[in-house]
C-alpha cells in the first residue's frame, strides 16, 4: 500500500504478541508508527505475574519497538486509571456489584485519555491489537466480530463513541487466527512472541479481588445469609460474592445453594438454589449504541451475551429514556448480575451494549 | 535526523581523550592494584596518579579522595560514616536533596533518627543562618547539595561549612552537579566530605569518588578487603578511574572557559525561550546558578508531551531529575519552590555542554515555541 503523505499512527505496545505484529502490520500497511506503552499502575510484583502492565512488559514492549525500529515512549496514566477504573472497581463491590473493569479502561483510558495523548503527540490515528475490524458503512462506524472468533473481543468494546471509532484502528481483527499472529512474531523473531495471553485483571495480584479489596477499603461489614427469608448464617462482607457463586460461601446446607442477589444497604447475600439463578429479562443503564441510534420506545431483535465467554443468545432490546433500557431473551440465561455488562449483537456485527442493573421477574 | 543532546545533567557523552585512556587502560592495565606482581603494582601507580588527578580539579589532596561506585554510594557512605563516628540522633538536610540523599534519610527516620528538611526559598537554596538556628544538641551530620541538580541554584556551602565546623559537626555536601561547573578549592573551605560522578563530567558511568577531609574519622560502607585504605573495599575499577581521572583533568584545564561558554549559550536558550513564548517562568536563580542549567514551566501544559515531541525532532531532554522519571508526580524540588501542582507539571529541562553549540539552541528554541503552542491549543487547562 502507498499514501501520499505518512499518517502517523501511535500504537499502543503491551509487550505481548497481539500489539507487537500489529505494530509491524502497520509498519507493513506503511503508516507511520509510534509505540507507546500505557504505565496505568505498580500494583503487581513483576516477578510474579504475567498480568499485561508488570514492569516486565514495559520492557518486552521497548525491545519490539526496537526491534521494529519504531520510536517508543512509556505514557503514564496512573492518575486517571485510578480514578476512572481501579476507585469504581472498589465502589462497585461494594455497593454489591460485579464491575467490569476493562470495560471502563477501554471506554476511559485506552480510547479516552490514551487516545487523546496520541493525538497531542502528533498522531492521526491509535491503534491496538485487539481482535476486531472496524469499518464505515452509511456514515457510521461500525465494528465487526474478529475472523478468529475464539479471540473475539468485541464484549469489551461496546462502549466506543463514533468520535472515538474515527480515530482507532485495529490491524488484527482481519487475521484468521491468534496462531497466524504468532507465527508472524515468529518469523519476525520478535522476542514478544512467545509471551502468553494476559487475562487476568491487570491491577488485581493473583487474581485475588477479594485481597485487593481489602487492602483498599481496610475491612468489608459482616452480614447475614438469607434462604427463603431466613437468616441461616453470617458472611464477612458482600464483597466476597457474585451473582450465581457456589463456592466458598461458608455455609453449610443440605443441597446446593447460590447466591441470587446482593444487599449494599442492609449487607445481605441472598441465597437460593440451582434454578433461582436463571433468569430471562433484565433492565440496564448507559446503553451505547455502535450499529445505529435508537430512540426511547424503539425495540430491536439482537442476539446478546451477559459474559464475555458466552455465546450470545437471541434477545429482544427495548429502548428506553436516559439511556435506561430493557432485554428479554428468548431461553433462560445463568447469573445476570448488576455491574458486568450486556453486549448486543447483530449477526457479525457489535450492536451496543450497556451495564447490567437488575433482573426482571 | 540530528541528535541535539540537552541533558548533560543526567549524564553526559564521554571525551574521546577519556575513551582513549580507557581503552588502553582495558587493553594493557588489566593488574588487580592489590596483587605484587608487576603488572598489579603498575595498576597501583595508575590508580595513584589518577587520586592526584582527581584532587587537584578541587584542590583537595590525593589522600583525600575516595573512589567509588558513583555519586549515589558516595552520598549514602557519607551519611553512614556520620551514624557511626558520631554520637547523636539528629540530621540536617534541605527539602530538595536529590532522593540519593533523601532516601537513606527517609531509611533512618524508620530507625529513630530525626531529621530537619530545611525549607528553601522560591531558588530553592537555604542561608547559613538557616541551617545554624536547625542545630541541635546531638546534630551529626549537615547534608546540604551543592548545586541542585533540576533547577540549578548554587547554595553557599562555604559559609554553611563555616557553620558546620563552629560547632563541630560533620557537613557534606553532594557536589555531583558541581563538580567541574564551578570551582571548587577544599584548601580555603570546611567541607568535610563531597559525593562526585564521573559521567557527569565527560567520564564514564559507574564511577565516583567521595572526598572525605584529612582528620575525619573514615568507616568502610562496603566492607571485604583492604582497598582505599581499608575503608572501600572490593577490586578497584581501574579504567573506570583512569577515565574518571581523565575527565576531571580536562575539566580542570579549561573550567573558566567551560564556565564561560555555557554560560553564555545557557543566557540565549533563556531568552530566546523566555522572549517568544508567554505565560512561561523561569525556575532557579537567575545568577547564583550552574551555567549549563535552564529550567522552564510553561503553564497550561504537561511537561511530559512537551518531551515526547521534542524527542521526535530528536531534542533530548528531560522534564527534571531521570532518576524520578516515569513518575508523574510533579518534582519535590519544584513543589519546595513553591509552585502550584499544575505548573510544576509542565516543566523543561535543558541542560548544556562542551559540546552543545551556538547551532543547537538556535534550533531548540525555533522548534520548542510550535510545540508549546500546539500542546496548549489541544489542552484542557487553557479553557
Amino acid at each position: 500500500m502507498t499514501m501520499a503523505k505518512k499518517i502517523k499512527v501511535a500504537i499502543g505496545l503491551s509487550g505481548g504478541v497481539d500489539s507487537s505484529v500489529a505494530a509491524y502490520l502497520l509498519k507493513q500497511q506503511g503508516y507511520e508508527v509510534i509505540g507507546l506503552h500505557l504505565k496505568l499502575h505498580d500494583g503487581i510484583d513483576p516477578l510474579h505475574s504475567r498480568a499485561c502492565c508488570s514492569l516486565d512488559s514495559s520492557l518486552d514492549a521497548r525491545l519490539v519497538a526496537h526491534q521494529l525500529d519504531i520510536p517508543f515512549y512509556v505514557i503514564n496514566l496512573k492518575e486517571s486509571f485510578q480514578q476512572y477504573v481501579i476507585d469504581p472497581f472498589v465502589e462497585q463491590y461494594q455497593a454489591g456489584r460485579t464491575p467490569n473493569p476493562c470495560i471502563e479502561c477501554n471506554k476511559f483510558i485506552k480510547f479516552g485519555a490514551f487516545l487523546e495523548k496520541a493525538r497531542q503527540l502528533g498522531c492521526d490515528k491509535l491503534a491496538t491489537g485487539h481482535y476486531a475490524t472496524i469499518y464505515q458503512q452509511n456514515g457510521r462506524y461500525r465494528i465487526k466480530q474478529a475472523k478468529d472468533s475464539a479471540k473475539d473481543q468485541t464484549y469489551m468494546l461496546y462502549g466506543l463513541t463514533q468520535d472515538q471509532l474515527a480515530h482507532i484502528i485495529m490491524p488484527l481483527g482481519d487475521i484468521d487466527s491468534k496462531d497466524t499472529v504468532r507465527r508472524i512474531a515468529m518469523e519476525l523473531d520478535l522476542t514478544a512472541a512467545t509471551a502468553q495471553d494476559s487475562q487476568d485483571i491487570c491491577f488485581v495480584p493473583d487474581d485475588d479481588h477479594v485481597a485487593f479489596l481489602k487492602q483498599n477499603v481496610g475491612s468489608f461489614e459482616p452480614g447475614n445469609f438469607i434462604l427463603d427469608d431466613q437468616v441461616i448464617g453470617q458472611h464477612s462482607g458482600i464483597e466476597h460474592f457474585t451473582i450465581g457463586q457456589r463456592k466458598g460461601l461458608g455455609v453449610s446446607w443440605p443441597e446446593p445453594l447460590y447466591v441470587t442477589r446482593l444487599e449494599a444497604q442492609d449487607r445481605t447475600v441472598q441465597l437460593g438454589r440451582a434454578g433461582d439463578v436463571f433468569g430471562k429479562n433484565l433492565s440496564g443503564s448507559q446503553i451505547n449504541l455502535i450499529y445505529e441510534d435508537l430512540a426511547p420506545g424503539d425495540t430491536r431483535e439482537v442476539n446478546a451475551k451477559i459474559r464475555y465467554a458466552q455465546k450470545a443468545v437471541p434477545a429482544k432490546l427495548i429502548m428506553d429514556d436516559n439511556g435506561s433500557f430493557r432485554v428479554y431473551f428468548k431461553e433462560d440465561v445463568r447469573a445476570i448480575t448488576p455491574g458486568q455488562s450486556v453486549v448486543f449483537y447483530l449477526d457479525d456485527d457489535l450492536y451496543g451494549g450497556g451495564i447490567i442493573e437488575s433482573k426482571l421477574s | 535526523m540530528k541528535t541535539i543532546y540537552m541533558d548533560y545533567s543526567a549524564t553526559t557523552p564521554m571525551k574521546p581523550e577519556v575513551i582513549e585512556v580507557m581503552t588502553d587502560a582495558f587493553k594493557h592495565h588489566y593488574g588487580n592494584a592489590s596483587s605484587i606482581h608487576h603488572i598489579g603494582q603498575e595498576a597501583k601507580v595508575l590508580l595513584q596518579q589518577a587520586r592526584e588527578q582527581v584532587a587537584q580539579l578541587i584542590g583537595a589532596e590525593a589522600r583525600e579522595i575516595f573512589f567509588t561506585a558513583g555519586g549515589t554510594e558516595s552520598d549514602n557512605w557519607a551519611i553512614q560514616i556520620a551514624l557511626e563516628t558520631k554520637p547523636g540522633k539528629h540530621i540536617i538536610t534541605t527539602n530538595v536533596e536529590h532522593h540519593a540523599v533523601l532516601h537513606p534519610l527517609e531509611a533512618l527516620e524508620k530507625k529513630g533518627y530525626r531529621v530537619t528538611y530545611l525549607p528553601v526559598d522560591e531558588y530553592g537554596m537555604v542561608t547559613p543562618e538557616q541551617v545554624e538556628e536547625a542545630i541541635e544538641e546531638d546534630t551529626i551530620l549537615i547534608s546540604v547539595m551543592y548545586i541542585n541538580n533540576e533547577i540549578g541554584s548554587i547554595n553557599p556551602v562555604e559559609q554553611i561549612a563555616e557553620v558546620a565546623a563552629k560547632h563541630g559537626i560533620l557537613f557534606h555536601t553532594d557536589g555531583v552537579q558541581a563538580l567541574g561547573n564551578t570551582p571548587i578549592d577544599m584548601s580555603t573551605n570546611k567541607i568535610s566530605m563531597m559525593s562526585m560522578s564521573s559521567h557527569k563530567i565527560y567520564g564514564p558511568k559507574g564511577v565516583g569518588a567521595l572526598y572525605i577531609r584529612k582528620g575525619v574519622r573514615t568507616v568502610p560502607l562496603i566492607h571485604g578487603g583492604a582497598q582505599e585504605r581499608k575503608v572501600r573495599a572490593g577490586t578497584e575499577n581501574i579504567p573506570g578511574i583512569l577515565g574518571f581521572a581523565k575527565a576531571a583533568e580536562l575539566a580542570g584545564a579549561s573550567l573558566d572557559q567551560h564556565i564561560e561558554k555555557l554560560s553564555r549559550l545557557r543566557d540565549k536558550l533563556r531568552d530566546g525561550i523566555m522572549n517568544n513564548i508567554s505565560d512561561a517562568k523561569y525556575n532557579g536563580h537567575p545568577v547564583l546558578r550552574h551555567p549549563g542549567n535552564v529550567n522552564i514551566c510553561f503553564k497550561y501544559i504537561e511537561g511530559e508531551s512537551l518531551l515526547l515531541l521534542l524527542d521526535m525532532k530528536g531534542i533530548c531532554a528531560s522534564s527534571g531529575s531521570a532518576c524520578t522519571s516515569g513518575s508523574l508526580d510533579p518534582s519535590h524540588v519544584l513543589m519546595n519552590i513553591g509552585l502550584t501542582h499544575e505548573i510544576a507539571h509542565g516543566s523543561l529541562r535543558l541542560t548544556l555542554g562542551d559540546f552543545t553549540t551556538e547551532q543547537d539552541v538556535d534550533t531548540v528554541i525555533e522548534e520548542i515555541k510550535p510545540i508549546v503552542e500546539r500542546l496548549r491549543e489541544m489542552s484542557p487547562l487553557t479553557e
